[in-house]
């Protein structure tokens, strides 16, 4: 029992880094634009789906994890240019909450055009187990963690030590400041946005060999990603690796001592009595 | 004078083309509107496409040779996006604002059990290829004809497949909605009597991403595993099991659209138990002459892949046989419209099929009681880089085995 207890929280923090990846991209674009980005999901869905045609065509699956992005960097710009950038300031949120909505259908329905609705899958690139309390634990998972929280971390080095990051955290703070400073502001705002997209393109990229790859994948994560960004404090990052990991954390443990559907429900109650307790969320910034 | 002719030649034209034209060949005939709620996006996109394949490629030959009793048909499809909710607004759109005769019903019971008491409110006959049990059972009407077999059917021929070849401790893993607990506890039930113990059953959501905590469930004594689950929700259980260091049989409900290579490298641990043969040559050979002619008209090769490769032919003949279950019924009955509804159900009742182009997978019976066709099921497994057939097991070897637990015929038509 207690083996199989250690081995549910080595898959809950598995599963915790990769959330927290693919929701920190999500508070991302909501720090700094105040967009609600409801087409996230089929963003790590494009991740997906992009990393099974390289891995098809290039026989690799590595390749994808530098080409996803750059793929998700070119559609998450269309977004933006296309609409978004008209409508940032001074809209209410519901406006591009609207817009976002809109490019969900249009990504999973030409994803569903060009892939099928078929489910498939990428070979596990790493097909190696390794011995862990007694059981027998995939390395590829141990992998997909570790390069989840290597993109986080960069991503923190990136905000706090570059020009380019300091300009996001000034605009973040105030964009008018900054912009009377002499910051781009229209292109951190769209850099922002191509960099949360992105995340989103990543975590469906190291998803793809540990699950099947179907259109609408992104349904299966979004929801987790917006109580997560919820509960950790709109906007903060280290508030977001907590609350992913506390959502997976406690799914884990309890769904070996009880039904999962149960210990799901149950995990979902603490995320609200968290929210209870600081209602701003677990971290300001 | 020469005025005048040519005046009332104008005049009669005029009122030929506005009243007579139209009365020349079948165009001035009502037509049959037949409507069809299928899975065109979402989870289930592959079998609603595939459906709406076969169903539309029926109409067309039907139109070609002169429709249905006379009157052409029109095909009316509308997309149910795998939610019970949207598919039943879609359904009554259909009744109400197209005013279709009968409508087909995609794979999603939960829509089927939604829509069955509003079928009858409307008076309108459906078809459905939803396969959970109460459909036909207690959850159904008069109104309902299912025209594949249902779960529980399957299940009789898994446990009766597994006890032969798979062992006698089962482990029971499906989706927690009313198809999956079909599969499962169905299951369970034809297993006690063949000596297979379930050791257990866990049901997970539907595009669970992670199985892991469920198979961590899993017995260390279970022979194999029978799973509720389809498309997606397959290929992810099967991949995680062997992940995990599972090396049991997975006797799942549906491959559908899953490709070999898609179930990973425990592929040739999974068997399947469902209602149609994916290659030509694994239907009997009664069957197969008719199958090899419809496929060539809907486009299906012999290893049961469509033009595109991303639609298999499991399931989906149920398309094309719907339509002509239609077809079949209007034309005994004489069903000119909904008044008649009760003769086309009386003719439907206990009607008898044979393998054919109209029936290509294979011969059936539609149940007087419950309006369940009773027809084979086949038991696939992959192997060898290819879904193969191991089993047929015809449905006159399932029909003593699956008594009807209702009688529609006792109920009152408008």
């Amino acid at each position: 029992m207690l083996n199989t207890i250690a081995l549910s929280l080595v898959n809950g923090v598995v599963w915790g880094c990769i959330l927290a990846m693919v929701s920190v991209g999500l508070t991302l674009i909501y720090g700094q634009l105040e967009i609600i980005n409801i087409a996230h999901g089929a963003m790590y869905a494009i991740g997906a789906v992009t990393a099974f045609y390289v891995s098809t065509l290039l026989g690799s699956w590595a390749y994808s994890l530098l080409i996803s992005p750059l793929v998700m960097a070119a559609i998450a710009m269309a977004i933006y240019g296309s609409s978004l950038r008209y409508r940032i300031v001074g809209y209410p949120v519901a406006v591009t909450l609207i817009i976002s909505y809109g490019f969900m259908f249009i990504l999973e329905q030409l994803t569903l055009l060009i892939f099928g609705g078929a489910p498939r899958c990428i070979p596990n690139p790493l097909p190696y187990e390794v011995g862990l309390f007694g059981g027998k634990y995939p390395i590829y998972r141990i992998f997909a963690a570790a390069f989840s929280l290597a993109v986080i971390g960069a991503l923190l080095a990136f905000l706090g030590k570059t020009k380019l990051g300091l300009w996001i955290r000034a605009t973040n703070q105030d964009h008018d400041t900054a912009s009377a400073m002499g910051v781009p502001v229209p292109t951190v705002y769209m850099f922002t946005f191509i960099l949360g997209s992105i995340l989103a393109a990543l975590g469906g990229t190291l998803v793809a060999p540990m699950t099947s790859i179907t259109h609408n994948m992104g349904a299966e994560i979004i929801i987790d990603s917006f109580i997560v960004v919820i509960v950790a404090g709109f906007g903060s990052i280290p508030g977001t690796i907590v609350a992913a990991l506390i959502l997976s954390l406690t799914t884990g443990f309890f769904s070996v001592i009880m039904d999962p559907v149960l210990a799901k429900g149950i995990s979902l109650a603490v995320m609200i009595g968290i929210l209870y307790l600081k209602p701003e969320g677990i971290m300001r910034y | 004078m020469k005025g005048k002719v040519l005046a009332l030649i104008s005049i009669l034209a005029f009122v030929l083309v506005l009243f007579g034209l139209p009365g020349l060949g079948t165009a001035g005939v009502k037509p049959l509107r037949i409507g069809a709620v299928y899975d065109l996006t979402g989870a289930l996109s592959v079998y609603g496409s595939g459906s709406n394949m076969t169903a539309k490629a029926a109409v067309e030959y039907i139109n070609k040779r002169g429709g249905i009793a006379g009157r052409p048909v029109e095909y009316i499809v509308e997309d149910g996006a795998t939610d019970a909710a949207t598919g039943i607004r879609k359904f009554r759109k259909l009744v109400l604002k197209d005013r279709c005769d009968f409508v087909l019903l995609s794979c999603n019971s939960a829509l089927a059990v939604g829509v069955i008491p509003i079928a009858k409110q409307l008076n309108t006959i459906i078809f459905t290829e939803g396969t959970a049990r109460q459909i036909t059972g207690t959850k159904g009407n008069r109104y309902v004809f299912r025209q594949i077999n249902n779960a529980e059917m399957a299940a009789i021929a898994m446990a009766k497949f597994a006890a032969r070849k798979l062992g006698k401790n089962a482990f029971g893993m499906g989706a927690d909605y009313e198809w999956g607990h079909s599969v499962v506890d169905t299951a369970e039930k034809c297993f006690a009597p063949l000596g297979i113990k379930m050791l257990g059953k866990i049901f997970s959501p539907i595009g669970t991403v992670d199985f892991v905590p469920y198979l961590s469930k899993v017995p260390k004594e279970a022979d194999f595993i029978v799973a509720g689950y389809f498309t997606a929700d397959v290929v992810k259980l099967v991949n995680q099991a062997w992940e995990l260091g599972l090396r049991i049989p997975i006797f799942v409900g549906t491959l559908e659209s899953i490709r070999y290579k898609d179930l990973g490298p425990g592929a040739d641990l999974v068997w399947c138990g469902t209602y149609g043969s994916r290659s030509l040559d694994g239907y009997p050979e009664d069957v197969r002459p008719f199958q090899k002619k419809y496929r060539e008209i809907v486009g299906l090769d012999e290893e049961g892949w469509d033009r595109s490769g991303k639609i298999s032919a499991d399931y989906i003949w149920a398309g094309w046989e719907g339509i002509f279950w239609i077809k079949k019924g209007v034309e005994e009955s004489g069903w000119k419209s909904k008044k008649d509804n009760l003769k086309f159900m009386e003719a439907l009742e206990g009607a008898k099929v044979a393998a054919s182009l109209e029936f290509p997978s294979g011969p059936k019976i539609m149940r007087a009681e419950d309006h369940q066709v009773i027809g084979d099921t086949y038991i696939l497994k992959a192997e060898n880089g290819k879904i193969v057939t191991k089993a047929c097991i015809r449905g006159k070897e399932i029909l003593p085995l699956y008594p009807p637990n209702v009688d529609f015929r006792k109920e009152k038509v408008r």
